[in-house]
C-alpha cells in the first residue's frame, strides 16, 4: 500500500508539474501578446461573431475589428482592458448588441460547458478574482488544462474580422425547428449585462465614445423577443447611440444564416461605413422601436 | 454521481484512504461500502435508495425464509416466486407501465375502445435493471442451493449498492460477489494498478470515444431523413462506437474501482467488434447480462437440449427479454427479434460455438478470411444498432433504406475527433485482444521501463483533457 500511494502520488506530481510548466508558458505568452492597435485605427469594433462577419476592416480603413465568434461581453471585457492599456488611438468602441445579448439565455455564451472550455481556457491569464468567482472550480480546471495545447497565442487569435460565404438559412431554420429546448437550462443574462456595463464605464474613464451596433438579422421578429430587446436597451442604455440595423431587411443573398452576413452582406455594410463615415451610419439607422 | 465528474475525482480517492486506512475492520469496511454506496447512489436522487432499501431488504429476507423453510420444497418455491414477482413488478412499473398502457390502448381503439388509463410520470431510477437481476439471482441460486444464504445484512446491502457496478453493471452473481464481502480484503499493488490502468482506458473510451461520436451520431439521426447515404452510415458507424465506448468504458471504470478495493468482478466486454460471427458477439458483449439470461432462462426452458422447436422458441425468447430489457419501446424488442434471425441458423446448423478462441491468436494481422468475417458481423451489428437507436421502428426502416436509396459516391463530414478517437480504439484493442482490457500492460519490451509506461498514461490523459466530447450521459444509465 505504501509503495502504491508513493508511486500514485510520484505519478501524481509528475503530471502536475508537466501541465504546470506548460500551464505557466501559457499564462507568460499570453500576458507578453501586444494588444498594440495601429495609431491610424481610431475605431474598435468588439463583439461576437455577429460582429467579426459584419465589419471588414480591410475595407473601411480606420477600424480594428477585435471580435471573435462564440464571445460574450466578458471576454470583450478583457480585450478591450489589454488594448486601451497599450499604445493606441482608439477614440470610439463601436460594440455588437443584439438581441442575443438580452436574451433570457444570454450567459449561455460564458457558462455553457462547451463554450466555457474554449473561452475560459484562452482568457483566464486576463482573469482577475471578479472574474474567477463567477466560474465552478471544475470549469476553471477545465479550461486551464485545456490551454495548455493552445499553439496560437497570437494578437490575431483574439479576434480579427473574416468572411462567410454561401447561404444556409433554410438549413439553420430546420435545425431550429428540430431543436428541443424544454430541458435546456435557462442560464440568464446577468453576467452578459453586467460586462456591458464593465465596458461602457471602462469607456467612459478613457474618454471612448461607445455605440452600440445591431448588424440585420433575418426575420428578428420570428426568432428573438424583440420586446424585451428594445426595453432593455431604453431602461439601460438610451444614452447611448444605437446603429440597430435588426430589422432591416437584408436580401437572403446577403446572409449567410439567420444571424450572421455572408461576403456580400460584408462587403455592403463595409462600404456603406466607409462611405458615409461611422457618424452619418449611425444615424442612418436609429432604433426601431 | 458520474464516474467523469469533478465529484468523483474527490469521492473516489477519499473513499479509497478512508476503506484502507480507517475502516479496517470487515465489518466496518462493509458497512461503510454500504453508506458510500448508497451516498453515490442518492447523488442523483435521494428517492431512490427507498427502492434499493426495499429491494435488498426484500431479498435478503427472501434468501433467510427459503433457509427456514429447508424442509417445505413447496413453501421455498412460493417465497422465491414471490421475490421474482415483487422485484419484476416493481422494475415492470417504472419502467414499463406506460409503454403498456400506449400499447393496449393502442389495440383497444383498433376496435373502437377508448381506454383511459392514467399515464404515470415515473422518474425511472437510474440503473433499477441492474440490481433488480443482481437481487434476483441472489435468490434463484439460494432457491437452487446453489448458494447459502447470508445472515449478515450488511454483506448483502454492500453485495447489491456496491457502487461500482450499481448503476450500469456488470451484473453481478451473488456467488461471485457476495463471498467477497465475507473476508478481509487485502490490498494487492499489482491489482491496483492495473485498476488505475482499467480506470484510465475505460474514461478514455466514455470521454473521447463515446462522447465525440455521440455529437455527430445524434446530429444524424435526428435529421435523418435530409441526409445522404455515406453520412447515414457514418452516423451509424458512430453509434457503433458510442454504445461500445459508453458501455465498455463504463464497465472498465467499475471493474478497475472495484479492484482498487480488493474486490473482482467479473468481465462484462471482450472486443465484441472482433467477432467472426453473431453468436461470437454475444459471448463478448454485455457477458454479464448474456449469461444471467443464459442461466436464469435459457437453460431452465431446456435450452438447446429439447429438440430443435424448443431451441428456437428458447432462443426466441432469450433475444426478446434482452431487447426488452433494455427499454419500453419496439425498437428494442425489434433489435432483439433481429439478433434471434441472425443467431439462429449458427444455433439449428451447430455452428454457435465454432470461435471460442481469440482472433488471430499469437498474430499481428488477420487474415482475410477472418478479416471478411469481422467485417460482415461488424457491419450487421451495425444493423442492429440502428434499429437500437431510431425513435420508432418505422424510423429504423427509414434509415436503412436512405443508406441504400440516397447513397452518393462523396466522402461525408467526418468529425476528426471522433473518427480519430476510433482508430486509436481499434489499434489499442486489436493489439491488446488476448488481454483483459485494453490497457493491460505486461511489463514486456519497452513496457518495462516506468518512463514509458508514465508516457503513455500521460498521453491517454492529456487526449482526455484536450479532445473530450461534450460530455453525455451514460447510454445505458437509461436501462
Amino acid at each position: 500500500m505504501k509503495k502504491f500511494l508513493i508511486r500514485s502520488l510520484l505519478f501524481l506530481f509528475t503530471v502536475v508539474g508537466i501541465y504546470s510548466i506548460f500551464i505557466i508558458r501559457f499564462v507568460y505568452l499570453s500576458n507578453k501578446v501586444s494588444f498594440e492597435i495601429e495609431p491610424d485605427k481610431n475605431i474598435l469594433v468588439l463583439g461576437d461573431s455577429q460582429g467579426q462577419f459584419c465589419i471588414s476592416d480591410t475595407i473601411t480603413g480606420n477600424t480594428y475589428n477585435l471580435c471573435r465568434f462564440g464571445e460574450g461581453y466578458l471576454p470583450n471585457y478583457l480585450k478591450l482592458k489589454k488594448v486601451l492599456n497599450s499604445p493606441n488611438q482608439i477614440d470610439t468602441l463601436l460594440l455588437i448588441f443584439t438581441p442575443l445579448k438580452t436574451d433570457k439565455n444570454a450567459d449561455k455564451t460564458d457558462f455553457s460547458p462547451e463554450t466555457v472550455k474554449h473561452t475560459l481556457g484562452k482568457y483566464y491569464p486576463f482573469f482577475t478574482k471578479e472574474e474567477i468567482k463567477l466560474f465552478p472550480i471544475p470549469y476553471i480546471l477545465q479550461g486551464v488544462l485545456r490551454s495548455v495545447t493552445y499553439t496560437d497565442i497570437s494578437f490575431r487569435s483574439f479576434g480579427s474580422s473574416g468572411m462567410l460565404y454561401g447561404n444556409h438559412i433554410d438549413t439553420v431554420i430546420k435545425k431550429q425547428a428540430k431543436k428541443d429546448n424544454t430541458n435546456e437550462t435557462v442560464y440568464g443574462n446577468k453576467v452578459e449585462l453586467d460586462y456591458l456595463d464593465k465596458i461602457i464605464n471602462l469607456c467612459n474613464h478613457h474618454r471612448i465614445q461607445v455605440i452600440l451596433f445591431s448588424p440585420p438579422i433575418y426575420q428578428a421578429e420570428k426568432f428573438y423577443d424583440m420586446d424585451n430587446f428594445y426595453e432593455i436597451y431604453h431602461q439601460r442604455y438610451s444614452n447611448i447611440p444605437l446603429c440597430d440595423m435588426t430589422e432591416i431587411a437584408f436580401p437572403d443573398s446577403c446572409m449567410a444564416d439567420i444571424n450572421h452576413l455572408n461576403i456580400h452582406g460584408t462587403r455592403r455594410i463595409s462600404h456603406e461605413i466607409k462611405n458615409l463615415g461611422l457618424q452619418n451610419f449611425i444615424s442612418k439607422y436609429p432604433p426601431a422601436q | 454521481m458520474l464516474f467523469n465528474s469533478f465529484e468523483f475525482l474527490i469521492f473516489l480517492p477519499s473513499v479509497f484512504l478512508l476503506y484502507w486506512f480507517v475502516f479496517k475492520p470487515l465489518k466496518w469496511q462493509n458497512l461503510f461500502i454500504v453508506i458510500v454506496s448508497y451516498i453515490f447512489y442518492g447523488w442523483w436522487d435521494w428517492r431512490f435508495l427507498i427502492l434499493i432499501a426495499f429491494t435488498s431488504a426484500y431479498s435478503f429476507y427472501s434468501g433467510l425464509f427459503i433457509e427456514k423453510y429447508l424442509a417445505n420444497r413447496k413453501k421455498q418455491k412460493w417465497i422465491c416466486a414471490s421475490s421474482i414477482i415483487i422485484n419484476l413488478l416493481i422494475l415492470g412499473v417504472f419502467k414499463y407501465y406506460n409503454f403498456f398502457k400506449e400499447n393496449v390502448e393502442r389495440l383497444f381503439s383498433i376496435f373502437g375502445i377508448q381506454l383511459d388509463w392514467v399515464t404515470l410520470d415515473i422518474l425511472l431510477p437510474v440503473g433499477i435493471s441492474f440490481y433488480t437481476f443482481q437481487a434476483l439471482s441472489y435468490t434463484i441460486d439460494v432457491y437452487k442451493n446453489k448458494l447459502k444464504p447470508t445472515h449478515d445484512i450488511v454483506a448483502f446491502f454492500a453485495f447489491i449498492s456496491f457502487f461500482p457496478q450499481l448503476v450500469a453493471g456488470p451484473i453481478e452473481r451473488a456467488t461471485n460477489l457476495l463471498p467477497q464481502f465475507y473476508k478481509s480484503r487485502q490490498f494487492d499493488y499489482a491489482k491496483a494498478v492495473d485498476g488505475l490502468r482499467q480506470i484510465l482506458w475505460g474514461l478514455f473510451k466514455k470521454m473521447v470515444v463515446a462522447d465525440n461520436c455521440a455529437l455527430y451520431a445524434n446530429r444524424v439521426f435526428a435529421d435523418y431523413t435530409a441526409a445522404d447515404g455515406p453520412t447515414l452510415l457514418l452516423g451509424a458507424l458512430f453509434f457503433t462506437f458510442q454504445i461500445y465506448g459508453d458501455f465498455s468504458g463504463y464497465s472498465d471504470i467499475a471493474i478497475g474501482t472495484a479492484r482498487l478495493f480488493g474486490f473482482s468482478l467479473m468481465r462484462n466486454f471482450n472486443f465484441p467488434y472482433f467477432s467472426r460471427d453473431i453468436a461470437e458477439f454475444w459471448r463478448r458483449w454485455h457477458i454479464s447480462l448474456t449469461t444471467w439470461f443464459r442461466d436464469y432462462i435459457y437453460i431452465p426452458l431446456g435450452g438447446s437440449r429439447e429438440g430443435k422447436w424448443k431451441s428456437i422458441r428458447n432462443t426466441f425468447i432469450i433475444f426478446l427479454v434482452s431487447g426488452f430489457w433494455h427499454g419500453a419501446n419496439w425498437t428494442f424488442i425489434t433489435w432483439g427479434l433481429f439478433h434471434a434471425v441472425l443467431f439462429l441458423p449458427l444455433l439449428l446448423r451447430g455452428r454457435n460455438r465454432k470461435y471460442l478462441n481469440v482472433v488471430a491468436q499469437g498474430k499481428y494481422l488477420p487474415s482475410l478470411k477472418e478479416l471478411i468475417q469481422m467485417t460482415v458481423t461488424f457491419l450487421l451489428v451495425v444493423i442492429g444498432w440502428i434499429i437500437f437507436r431510431a425513435e420508432t421502428v418505422t424510423d429504423a426502416w427509414n434509415y436503412i433504406y436512405q443508406i441504400f436509396a440516397h447513397w452518393q459516391w462523396v466522402l461525408p463530414e467526418i468529425h476528426k475527433k471522433a473518427a480519430l478517437s476510433i482508430v486509436i480504439l481499434l489499434f489499442v484493442e486489436w493489439i491488446q485482444r488476448e488481454k483483459q482490457h485494453g490497457l493491460q500492460l505486461d511489463g514486456s519490451g519497452l513496457l518495462k521501463f516506468r518512463l514509458v509506461r508514465w508516457g503513455i498514461y500521460i498521453i491517454l490523459i492529456t487526449l482526455i483533457i484536450q479532445i473530450s466530447g461534450m460530455q453525455a450521459d451514460f447510454i445505458y444509465f437509461q436501462f
